[in-house]
């Protein structure tokens, strides 16, 4: 498999076909005198600004921590064992509701739209 | 564990051991070994005619655009010939010797245009985040348009304010609510004759109380009872604009229905006055009335009030006039930097709304030495229990409220009598 091409930046389906976000990053273990195995897929905003440079991540991480507390400091991972099938989209065996990865949308729910009288 | 993100090495320019670029990476071939799934190698492409530009991840962005790079071979080097512990950084395990054989050959046309190496991958990430980043922005402004839009709180069909309004109680909501001493007619004796115009100069600019007399065309002699309620509790006109908060709709804004209905009837019965103010002069930051709607998200409460109740029905009739009717919070309070009323500081005195004087505390802190009845006779008469007299605004608040039957004035006093004491903020 070519993990650029075929994983990186895909469409992530989560087990009841919830489009969850993008493969924003891999993460492999380097392990001594054997392959880097791939261990996780990353998700969102902090791993997709890590792509532009440390400091851009750094950023982003803080603004996550600073409005979203410690928990989204750092950024969605999802165990490479928990990835099922990867073909156009890349589906996952997890359940986006167990994870914090919308966290960001309930909230927006909750306090924004949920204010709007009317909404 | 020692991990690394993979992705930081898309598009990377791989060193050798002695720091020359020898190509960037294009792909990293993965393949399962049992339960794991494996690096086995990294495709390397060369590029000898635009190296030095690409250097730039920019500049291999607009190349790669353009379609102006060729790829002149492409390197399958082993995962173990290539130190990726630091991804944004991959250096050569190997000399460029060993190097040489490890050419994937030109078959890699598909692989030049299929993968995501160079650039383009960061191009693309880049793309995406401006793209982000923007649409972030938009919902931002989106939302905040929609909140700061100007709602009236009633709907024309609103029921709790049907049924004529109670003349002779309207006029004494009117005297309790001081609506003359901002409306009348400036120049000329009689309060009644609501023309509007005084200027009401702030730091936030000049406001002008409009025309409220019942001339249809000048006044509000067109308006229904809701397009009063409307005002008075939602600060929003009829055109759904804002109004200006010196307007004291902060206050207005708990007004019993059946207050507004009286206030209603009895504005009817008043003189038409001809003529139009002239427009508002406010500061810059507020000259687009949606910008009050910003205001109001942050300091306005719809139907709120700081009222405290305690069961007594003289201490909560007097709760009812102080903080919502006769708002006697808005000129005996210190305002923060937008003109909104500190909380920690209601009653306990200020600088006036104009900017001008200091409006003495009103809580305990200073009013000890005042009964129940030296409150209330002020309030009818304008004297202080040391044989002075109140001045300025206040004078026009106690014309109005010598009008009140001595009830309400006994219950304002009550309810002021019993402000916990705050000391003084410092102007
Ligand atoms: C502190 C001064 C002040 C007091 C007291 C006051 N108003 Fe006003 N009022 C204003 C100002 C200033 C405006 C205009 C606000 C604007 O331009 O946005 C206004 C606007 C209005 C309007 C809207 C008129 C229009 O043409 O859109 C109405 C109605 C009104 N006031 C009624 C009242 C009533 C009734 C009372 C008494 C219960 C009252 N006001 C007390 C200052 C005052
Ligand atoms: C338009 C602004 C304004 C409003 C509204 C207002 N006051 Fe005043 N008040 C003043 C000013 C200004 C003074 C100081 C008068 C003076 O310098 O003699 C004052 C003085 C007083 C004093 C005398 C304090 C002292 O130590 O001499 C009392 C008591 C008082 N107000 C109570 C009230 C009550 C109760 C209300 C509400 C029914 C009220 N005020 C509404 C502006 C206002």
């Amino acid at each position: 498999m070519d993990l650029l091409r075929d994983l990186l930046d895909k469409q992530v389906l989560d087990r009841k076909q919830v489009k969850i976000g993008k493969v924003d990053g891999l993460v492999a273990e380097l392990r001594q005198g054997k392959p880097p195995r791939v261990v996780a897929v990353e998700l969102g905003s902090i791993t997709l600004a890590r792509r532009l440079g440390s400091r851009p991540g750094r950023l982003m991480a803080w603004l996550a921590a600073r409005f979203g507390g410690e928990r989204h400091a750092e950024p969605h991972r999802i165990a490479w064992n928990k990835v099922r099938n990867i073909g156009v989209d890349v589906e996952v065996d997890v359940d986006v509701r167990r994870t914090g990865i919308f966290d960001w949308q309930d909230w927006l729910r909750d306090r924004v739209i949920g204010r709007i009288p009317g909404a | 564990m020692d991990t690394v993100n993979l992705e930081h090495l898309a598009g990377r320019r791989v060193l050798s051991l002695r720091g020359k670029s020898v190509g960037h990476i294009e792909e990293i071939r993965a393949e399962q070994d049992g339960d794991d799934m494996v690096v086995t190698e990294f495709h390397v492409g060369i590029f000898a005619a635009f190296e030095r530009l690409s250097a730039l991840a920019l500049g291999t962005a607009v190349l790669d655009f353009f379609h102006l790079r060729h790829r002149d071979c492409l390197y399958r080097i082993p995962w173990d010939k290539i130190d990726i512990s630091d991804p944004v950084r991959p250096r050569l395990r190997c000399t460029l010797e060993q190097l040489s054989q490890m050419k994937g050959g030109f078959e890699s046309k598909r692989g030049a245009k299929s993968s995501k190496g160079l650039g383009i991958a960061r191009w693309s990430t880049v793309l995406r985040f401006a793209l982000a980043v923007f649409l972030c922005a938009a919902a931002v402004c989106a939302v905040l348009w929609y909140m700061t839009a100007a709602r009236p709180p009633f709907g024309e069909q609103d029921r709790q304010f049907e049924g004529p309004g109670n003349v002779a109680h309207g006029k004494l909501v009117f005297a309790a609510g001081d609506c003359a001493s901002c409306h009348a007619t400036p120049g000329q004796p009689d309060r009644l004759r609501l023309g509007g115009g005084m200027a009401i100069a702030s730091p936030f600019g000049t406001f002008r109380p409009p025309n409220i007399s019942p001339d249809a065309v000048d006044g509000i002699g067109g308006w229904t009872v809701t397009d009063l309620a409307n005002a008075l509790i939602g600060g929003v006109s009829p055109k759904r604009d804002h109004y200006y908060p010196a307007f004291p709709y902060t206050s207005f804004t708990s007004i019993k229905p059946d207050d507004v209905k009286d206030l209603y009837a009895y504005l009817k019965t008043l003189p038409k006055v001809s003529g139009r103010v002239p427009p508002p002069d406010p500061a810059l930051l507020f000259s687009i009335r949606r910008s009050v709607g910003i205001w109001k998200l942050l300091f306005f409460r719809q139907r709120s009030t700081a009222a405290r109740f305690d069961g007594d029905p003289l201490h909560d009739r007097g709760a009812y006039l102080v903080e919502t009717i006769s708002h006697c919070a808005e000129c005996h309070s210190t305002r923060n930097a937008f003109g909104a009323i500190k909380p920690g500081t209601r009653f306990a005195g200020g600088i006036d709304p104009q900017g001008t004087g200091f409006v003495p505390n009103i809580t305990q802190d200073r009013l000890r030495g005042w009964t129940e009845n030296d409150i209330a006779r002020m309030l009818k008469t304008g004297e202080t229990p040391n044989h002075g007299r109140v001045g300025s605004s206040m004078s026009d608040v106690v014309t109005n409220t010598a009008m009140l039957p001595d009830s309400d004035r006994q219950a304002i006093a009550r309810y002021i009598k019993g402000l916990p004491p705050i000391a003084t903020p410092r102007p």
